[in-house]
């Protein structure tokens, strides 16, 4: 009895400083919008969690680990001038999903009570997964995929050319530098990553007026020789190669050991910091290798984009070595950071708040560091930037990468529809 | 016909060394009746340590193989001594799921130690190739033929003509007699382990060297090495000749399949190669459960 | 018949009783309690724990009918694990958005699961008659890499390479009683889906222990026993060896593949790769059987909830970074590129260590270790 009556008792208490919250909190949100915004899931006062599902162990690692460098680094930066709004510190939870579609939706669930967004998501086909749960749990997360089934959703904080763009600045710039009337191939992984390219691959062939003579696919981390020796039995002078650095490698062994050498040309992840100077595969790369990647080589600091990065990478990890996924990471940070700061000034870092901030920022801006990202006042007006630029393989470059063409804006790449 | 060779150097390179690893199981089990998993964990292990002393170090190729092979060499006595002995007497199962352990072990190791490096193995042969008539043969495909009958040579060498081959036939055959004729049986053991370590630090460092169809240096290697296993189940467990037949039939079977599967039967896809090895195997385990050359085993009802 | 009341088991009829003590029919009780209590009132990080040892559980009790019971070591569990996850998939709704597939209710798809697993080991079954152990091991690992083949091939049923969505409620209708178990609804409170599937695991798991020890207490059970002990001798005494051996894979599989449904509604999204359903998750349920302790049911478990909850625990209790005293060597880190074993690295490593400890030192499995606490405190003050 005693204990009944104490538990009525207790509940009494709890519900009144229930009521007690809730007309504390509607007196805030009733002030002026600059207030301090209400405590959240994921904030508490003074910090902003952010959430990152990125592969940190397993062989996607060697894209996640500097994409994740990138995220920390950006947030170090802005922390030590005070943080978001100038006072708000932003701390990253990050999980470790090892590529693993099934892994990644386990570690979204544990740790989607604890933060206000998710800076990073990485894997086109994570994120197709994920997304779902976002729309329904009211959650915004920036991908760390370039494909365009993210341009419309507005759970999504999208950034840079979609690898649609990326193919088709890529063809462009081939065929006008001596590809003409040459016979064009494709290589893709067996999934959306491979099918976003090689929808960019078809449409830029409308524009373009070229055939696609022959398209593989393959499953990740299998052995690519069949496919290989497919693409080397049709002869192909072009190959667009869609996969992940590791699948790169033993896909060019193959072409080396069947002395089939055709031009490569590869959107933005197939590429990894140190195949250049790789023992059995670096000469290929050097000669038959072209990458299309967004944004000015690494260190050119005349644009001051990549002066502030550059600067913030020597303070913050002097040890990072040159890497197109870190500009990725620091990019993605930096485009979450608008969507908080305008979220912090309408006093609001609710998830509903936030969703709200983004369809606010208009456009995201990154001082060159990357295209800027026309957002508009709804998901449906967004329109990514659509220049790439086209690198070739050099040795002692950082990166390996030196500049073909930059900020390559081709009629294909603005004839480019994207679906949703 | 051009097609045709080519993929039959392909394939007898990876047959090499499918050859090489059953080998790696043969021993073993003729020693101590236990079929040893972490055979595909001694062969990542094995790369990653070529390529520690390579491409870290900077020591030569050769000098790399030969650290690497007394590396493996002594972890594969040391994990004979300190864990398996102790379980001498235990159901094979219960032996068979210790290996399994290793071979879990290795994955996190050179994960952490190595990160996955984009880099592979540089070997003297590098990616040149000879052309024979119209066929262009990568030289480290030939590398590995040669290379492997060496090391196997060697090892029926050892196997036939020396005392310490003498032991192991006999061990093999009954383990208590060889005891009582005083041979040292533990001695046997240990030495099997550390040759089983010799055969995968070779197989490693050429799948990686870009022999074969190899992912590269890549700890996914020790899949590669498990298709090994329909190698011995053909030639029989405790056949190391048998082995080596094994291992070039599975080798050669699995990269023409590769080869000619998208020219006449496109649907199945060109990883219908990955599971020719463990059809075959099927087949061969209804027709003759004890394998080409293995020994049968007589059980009547 | 001499009333079993007593605490001690004393005479081989009371071994053979289900509940041979009062103290057993007591924690009985006590378990079923907790079984209903637990997933109301724990967090939803150990709930994803507790709901993936409960589908564990199953799958290696199973697996241990087979294993621990019959003597046929199997590698082949991740062929069943993903055979239930795609049916789950398929027949549950996962892939309905994508206009593929049924929507059933999870009783319909569990039951189909369980007739398609029991088929399959069938068919598998009858191979294994003329192979044993080492062969047999080796066989059930190709069993793994093909049927890895035939889910990337199949798109239909599996959706090929890009996976298949799991379903995202699994709910009966009774008509006056509905519930689903992705969003359950307890005395009026809103659970999360990882608590429903733990009511949904380990109401399972109880049958599943229940109809296995069934098996193994009366005579199929002391048939299998006799074939794993020495198969020629059962075959002499009139032990049919078809049936048994083969009966053993059906029940075995069909177990397992119903665990497999219960894994996919876990993980809600499958890929059939090497990662996902490959040997690694084979090994994983002998690990389970082995850690527990080979031939016993509550070992299962009790390796099921060790195994399973292995990972959160060494998330929780580890330090992000942790260098080795005095030495200073690294040996835990989280930061990218930086020396030190991953959480995840030190979780594989400690688990493929507790297969070789436990192996090597205590082969009877976490059930021995209880064994023998229990012995010592029922024997008081006589214990040694």
């Amino acid at each position: 009895m005693r204990g009944k009556k104490l538990g009525r008792l207790l509940g009494v208490v709890l519900a009144v400083a229930v009521a007690v919250g809730v007309t504390g909190e509607a007196a805030v949100a009733g002030a002026a919008p600059t207030k301090t915004p209400p405590n959240v899931p994921g904030f508490n006062g003074s910090t902003i969690k952010l959430g990152v599902i990125t592969p940190q162990s397993g062989l996607a690692s060697v894209v996640g680990k500097p994409l994740t460098e990138g995220n920390r680094v950006y947030w170090d930066a802005k922390n030590a001038k005070g943080g978001v709004g100038g006072k708000y510190k932003v701390d990253l939870t990050i999980q470790d999903s090892q590529y693993q579609v099934e892994t990644a939706l386990q570690s979204y669930d544990a740790i989607k009570g604890d933060v206000v967004a998710f800076n990073q998501i990485l894997g086109t086909q994570i994120v197709k997964s994920i997304l779902p749960r976002l729309k329904q749990e009211q959650f915004t997360g920036a991908p760390a995929t370039l494909d365009s089934l993210w341009v419309k959703q507005k759970n999504l904080i999208p950034i840079g050319a979609p690898y649609q763009i990326e193919v088709a600045n890529g063809m462009d710039y081939y065929l006008k530098n001596g590809g003409q009337g040459k016979k064009v191939c494709a290589i893709a992984q067996d999934d959306e990553y491979g099918a976003a390219g090689l929808d960019g691959l078809t449409q830029a062939s409308k524009t373009l007026k070229f055939k696609v003579s022959k398209t593989v696919r393959f499953a990740t981390t299998s052995d690519v020789s069949a496919q290989v020796g497919e693409l080397a039995d049709a002869n192909c002078d072009a190959v667009v190669m869609v996969s992940l650095p590791n699948d790169t490698g033993s896909i060019v062994t193959k072409m080396i050991g069947r002395n089939f050498t055709p031009q490569i040309i590869g959107t933005g992840p197939t590429w990894l910091t140190g195949f250049e100077n790789d023992a059995n595969n670096g000469a290929f790369y050097r000669d038959h290798f072209m990458l299309v990647t967004e944004g000015p080589a690494w260190g050119d600091t005349s644009v001051p984009g990549m002066a502030q990065m550059i600067k913030d990478q020597q303070q913050y990890a002097p040890d990072q070595k040159p890497d197109q996924y870190f500009a990725f990471g620091y990019a993605e940070s930096w485009a979450v950071d608008q969507v908080l700061e305008q979220a912090v000034k309408n006093g609001d870092l609710s998830k509903a708040g936030i969703q709200k901030a983004v369809n606010q920022v208009s456009t995201l801006k990154f001082d060159g560091l990357i295209g800027d990202y026309k957002y508009g006042s709804s998901a449906s007006q967004r329109n990514p930037s659509r220049a790439s630029t086209i690198n070739k393989i050099e040795v002692g470059q950082p990166i390996g990468l030196s500049i073909l063409a930059q900020n390559l804006t081709s009629q294909a790449a603005k004839n480019i529809k994207f679906k949703g | 016909m051009t097609k045709f060779f080519s993929l039959l150097a392909d394939g007898l390179a990876l047959g090499a060394v499918y050859a090489l690893v059953a080998l790696g199981f043969v021993v073993i089990f003729r020693a101590t009746g236990v079929i040893n998993f972490a055979q595909g964990g001694l062969v990542v292990f094995g790369a990653f340590l070529v390529y520690q002393a390579e491409q870290t170090w900077g020591l030569p190729f050769w000098v790399s193989a030969l650290f690497a092979a007394v590396c493996v060499a002594a972890i594969g006595a040391a994990f004979e001594g300190l864990v398996l002995r102790r379980m001498i007497g235990q159901p094979i199962f219960a032996i068979i799921l210790i290996t399994i352990g290793l071979f879990l072990l290795v994955e996190p190791i050179t994960t952490t130690i190595w990160h996955n490096p984009p880099g592979g193995i540089e070997t003297p042969w590098g990616l040149s190739r000879v052309t024979i008539g119209d066929v262009k043969i990568l030289q480290v495909n030939i590398a590995t033929v040669v290379l492997g009958a060496i090391v196997m040579g060697g090892f029926f060498l050892l196997f036939q003509y020396t005392k310490v081959g003498v032991g192991m036939r006999a061990t093999a055959v009954d383990q208590e007699a060889a005891l009582a004729q005083g041979i040292n049986v533990r001695r046997i053991f240990a030495l099997s382990w550390a040759i089983a370590g010799v055969v995968a630090v070779v197989a490693g460092m050429m799948l990686a060297g870009g022999a074969g169809p190899a992912p590269g240096l890549s700890v996914s290697l020790a899949v590669i090495a498990l298709r090994a296993f329909p190698a011995i189940i053909l030639g029989g467990l405790d056949s190391p000749g048998g082995a080596v037949v094994g291992g070039l039939i599975i080798g050669v079977a699995e990269v023409m399949t590769k080869g000619y599967v998208p020219d006449f039967i496109p649907a199945l896809g060109p990883e219908f190669g990955d599971i020719v090895p463990y059809l075959i195997m099927l087949v061969i385990l209804l027709v003759r459960p004890f394998g080409l050359f293995g020994t049968p085993e007589v059980r009547r009802v | 018949m001499a009333g079993a009341s007593r605490a001690m088991i004393r005479n081989y009829a009371d071994d053979l009783r289900l509940f041979p003590t009062a103290a057993k029919r007591v924690s009985l009780v006590v378990l079923i309690a907790l079984y209903l209590v637990i997933p109301y009132l724990i967090n939803d990080e150990w709930a994803s724990v507790l709901a993936l040892a409960g589908v564990v559980a199953i799958g290696a009790i199973g697996l241990n009918l087979l294993t621990g019971y019959t003597g046929q070591p199997s590698l082949g569990m991740a062929a069943f694990i993903g055979l239930g996850a795609f049916i789950a998939g398929y027949y549950g709704g996962g892939r309905i958005a994508d206009g593929i597939g049924y929507e059933f209710n999870v009783f319909v798809y569990l039951f189909i699961a369980l007739v398609a697993g029991g088929v399959v080991g069938f068919v598998i079954g009858l191979p294994a008659l003329r192979l044993r152990g080492n062969y047999l091991v080796i066989v059930t690992l190709g069993l793994v890499f093909v049927a890895l083949y035939v889910w990337q091939k199949w798109t239909t049923f599996t959706g090929g390479n890009e996976g298949s969505p799991m379903p995202i409620k699994a709910d009966i209708s009774l008509g006056f009683w509905s519930i689903d178990f992705l969003k359950p609804t307890v005395l009026g409170k809103d659970l999360g889906p990882k608590q429903g599937l733990m009511y949904l695991a380990w109401g399972f798991v109880i049958v599943a222990a229940l109809l296995v020890k069934n098996i193994v207490r009366t005579r199929p059970g002391r048939a299998l026993q006799a074939v794993r002990d020495r198969d020629v001798a059962a075959e002499i005494v009139g032990v049919s060896l078809f049936r048994y051996k083969v009966g053993a894979f059906v029940i075995s599989s069909a177990i397992a593949t119903f665990a497999g449904v219960l894994y996919g509604l876990y993980l809600g999204y499958l890929t059939p790769d090497q990662t996902s359903l490959g040997l690694v998750l084979s090994i994983e349920f002998l690990a389970v059987i082995v850690v527990g302790g080979i031939g016993t049911i509550y070992g299962s478990i009790l390796g099921a909830i060790l195994i399973g909850a292995l990972p959160k625990i060494i998330e929780q209790f580890v330090p992000d970074n942790w260098n080795l005293p005095v030495l200073g060597w690294p040996i835990v880190t989280n930061s990218a590129g930086a020396t030190g074993f991953t959480k995840g690295a030190l979780s594989t490593i400690i688990y493929a260590l507790l297969i070789i400890v436990f192996l090597v030192f205590e082969p009877r499995g976490l059930a021995g270790i209880w064994r023998r606490i229990q012995a010592y405190f029922k024997t008081w003050p006589f214990s040694y």
